[in-house]
């Protein structure tokens, strides 16, 4: 079994996120960055399926150099080898040029499943895995909580708005991780330093171009600032007068 | 310019959402073109030009890969700059294929439309970003609750497709779908939000007061209400995942929200700071979720919501 695992650079949840000066950005110093919590999923599922199938397992990113941080932890949770699309200012790119780069990776690799998380949390897309899929002409399977990998097809279960749901498809496959989907270990020592002997490869690509651009970024809407209530009939006057629900 | 937008259906009903995508439409195009799929979907859509219908037994649940198909011959038929379809968790989906499919640049999960300009949220919310996009066809799914549902009445005119789909296009295919009942409405769609953290202390306690007060806001306002939870909730397994807010659960943007027994950590804020009213009850008035809170209780729930949901039961 071939897996290509797709993960992203994006600033820690618990990090304090304010534009910058110019509001073309966001305040990058101080900030510390992790793997996208949802392809974290992905990385921790690509191990644990090597560790009872064997194969291999391929991390990829659409990254600066510094994304290799992210590569070389997921190196460390036991992918065997890495690719980098190099990108500077990547966080830039719509989900169309990222899908794209991806794709062209899976073209090259051929895995039998491309894993990755079901929504970034920097620019909060959940295009992804649709777009990989549809371009390389693999099966989709969304949202996924749970999965097990047959012969010739996986079974998986999704949670959507409509509810739990059992979903099988044939190899190869595009899986998205929702939350649940496995707990995700930290890397031993060992596996950081097996990580460091571990390929990154550099590649460059021309991504298509499109009219895509952050004009500026803003901070959320200010808050009015708290009323405090003294008992529940101020709540109650509150709910009737003020938010006006009852 | 002309617009398309996939109606997406459940038990052959166009969905909420999508009828809120139809009026974002409306807003953006003076042609709106709608593809309706479904499993022998109602026609009774109003607010379009012309209403492309193509039902499959098949699509009782809907499928990503033969719905892009659809969407493919219509936009063969008539081209249009816009192709528009909710941000439901199968809007997500099939938006990533469309723009695949057109090779066409995405906006997914935004919230706002103002002077030519996007909003969304980015960064959890955390950040707010006013997006320039353009293309020939652009991808844009609105986020559900944020747009207002067409009032436009025109009746559109129906025209049937009759497409052969190949086979592959149902390999992915669901066995089982254990629908949620009716009253477990999902937070993204509520009115109420009504959110227990570990300061509910236990499974008990969070199991018999959230859904108590759920309840009794839902028979005294006559509105749609769900319970959600922090995720310290959730990791104690007092309630399902599906009903974490926050970063790593879902974004909600109710009428009112109410936070009991959570502290508001940043995690917890990115999911929920954009409700309309948020009204926190927590003992410790140094809580983080005091200083985004419209309204607040420093109070023991204990001391609160027993005397709440009595007097929501006399309104
Ligand atoms: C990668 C990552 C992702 C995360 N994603 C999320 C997410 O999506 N959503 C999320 O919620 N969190 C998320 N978190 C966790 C987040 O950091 C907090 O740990 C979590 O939100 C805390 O939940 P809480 O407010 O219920 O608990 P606590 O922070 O422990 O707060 C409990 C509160 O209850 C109050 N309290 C106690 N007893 C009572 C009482 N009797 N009456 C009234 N009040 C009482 C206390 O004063 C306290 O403020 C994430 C963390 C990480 C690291
Ligand atoms: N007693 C209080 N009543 C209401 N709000 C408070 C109170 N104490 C702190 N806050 C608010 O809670 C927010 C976070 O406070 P802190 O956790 O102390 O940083 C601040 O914005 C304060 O305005």
């Amino acid at each position: 079994m071939k897996i290509l695992v797709y993960i992203r650079r994006t600033p820690d949840t618990a990090a304090v996120i304010k534009p910058s000066e110019d509001r073309k950005d966001i305040v990058r110093e101080g900030v510390s960055f992790i793997i996208n919590p949802y392809d974290e999923f992905a990385v921790q599922e690509a191990v644990n399926l090597k560790g009872i199938k064997g194969g291999e397992t391929v991390v990829m990113t659409v990254g600066d150099d510094s994304s290799v941080e992210q590569l070389r932890r997921a190196l460390a949770m036991g992918m065997d080898r890495a690719v980098l699309v190099k990108h500077e200012r990547f966080w830039e790119l719509n989900p169309s040029q990222v899908g794209y780069a991806i794709a062209e990776v899976a073209k090259r690799e051929k895995p039998d499943i491309v894993l990755m998380g079901k929504v970034t949390i920097d620019d909060y897309t959940y295009a992804l895995p649709g777009y990989v899929a549809q371009a390389l002409g693999y099966n989709l399977l969304t949202y996924v909580t749970h999965a097990e990998y047959g012969d010739s097809s996986v079974k998986v279960e999704r949670e959507t708005d409509i509810g739990k749901e059992v979903w099988e498809a044939p190899y190869p496959v595009v899986i998205s991780a929702e939350r649940g989907l496995n707990e995700p270990k930290i890397p031993t020592v060992m596996g950081i330093m097996k990580a460091k002997k571990k390929p990154v490869e550099v590649l460059e690509m021309d991504l298509p171009r499109y009219t895509y651009e952050v004009v500026e970024f803003n901070p959320p809407p200010p808050r009015k600032g708290v009323k405090l209530l003294e008992s529940v009939d101020d709540l109650i006057r509150v709910l009737k007068e003020e938010v006006k629900i009852l | 310019m002309k617009a398309l937008v996939v109606l997406e259906t459940l038990k052959g009903k166009v969905r909420e959402a999508s009828h809120e995508a139809l009026g974002f439409a409306r807003e953006l195009s003076d042609e709106v073109v709608g593809v309706l799929v479904g499993k022998e979907p109602e026609r009774d859509v109003r607010g379009l030009e012309r209403v492309y219908v193509f039902s499959d037994p098949r699509l009782d649940i809907p499928l990503s890969a033969p719905v892009a198909k659809v969407v493919e011959e219509v936009f063969r038929r008539e081209g249009g700059k816009y192709v528009v379809l909710a941000a439901t968790p199968f809007g997500k989906e099939l938006g990533g294929r469309l723009a695949a499919l057109f090779n066409a640049p995405i906006l997914d999960d935004f919230t706002g439309y103002e002077d030519g300009l996007f909003v969304k949220g980015f960064y959890s919310n955390k950040v707010f970003a006013k997006i320039r996009i353009d293309g020939s066809p652009v991808i844009l799914s609105p986020r559900p609750r944020a747009f207002k549902p067409s009032q436009d009445t025109r009746e559109p005119e129906y025209v049937d497709l009759d497409l052969a789909l190949d086979e592959s296009l149902f390999a992915a295919h669901p066995v089982e779908v254990k629908e949620k009942s009716p009253e477990d409405i999902d937070v993204t769609e509520a009115d109420i939000v009504v959110s227990g953290g570990r300061g509910m202390g236990s499974a008990e306690n969070y199991q018999k007061w959230i859904p108590a007060l759920k309840d009794a806001l839902a028979k005294a306002t006559g509105m749609k209400v769900a319970y959600g939870a922090s995720r310290a909730a959730v990791d104690a397994g007092w309630v399902d995942h599906s009903h974490q807010v926050g970063q790593t659960g879902k974004t909600v943007s109710p009428l009112v929200y109410f936070a009991i027994g959570i502290s508001g950590a940043i995690q917890h804020q990115a999911g929920m700071r954009t409700s309309k009213t948020i009204i926190a009850i927590n003992k410790d008035p140094e809580a983080p979720i005091f200083g985004l809170a419209d309204y607040g209780m420093v109070s023991k729930w204990e001391d609160v919501l027993p005397g709440l949901i009595e007097k929501l039961k006399g309104e």
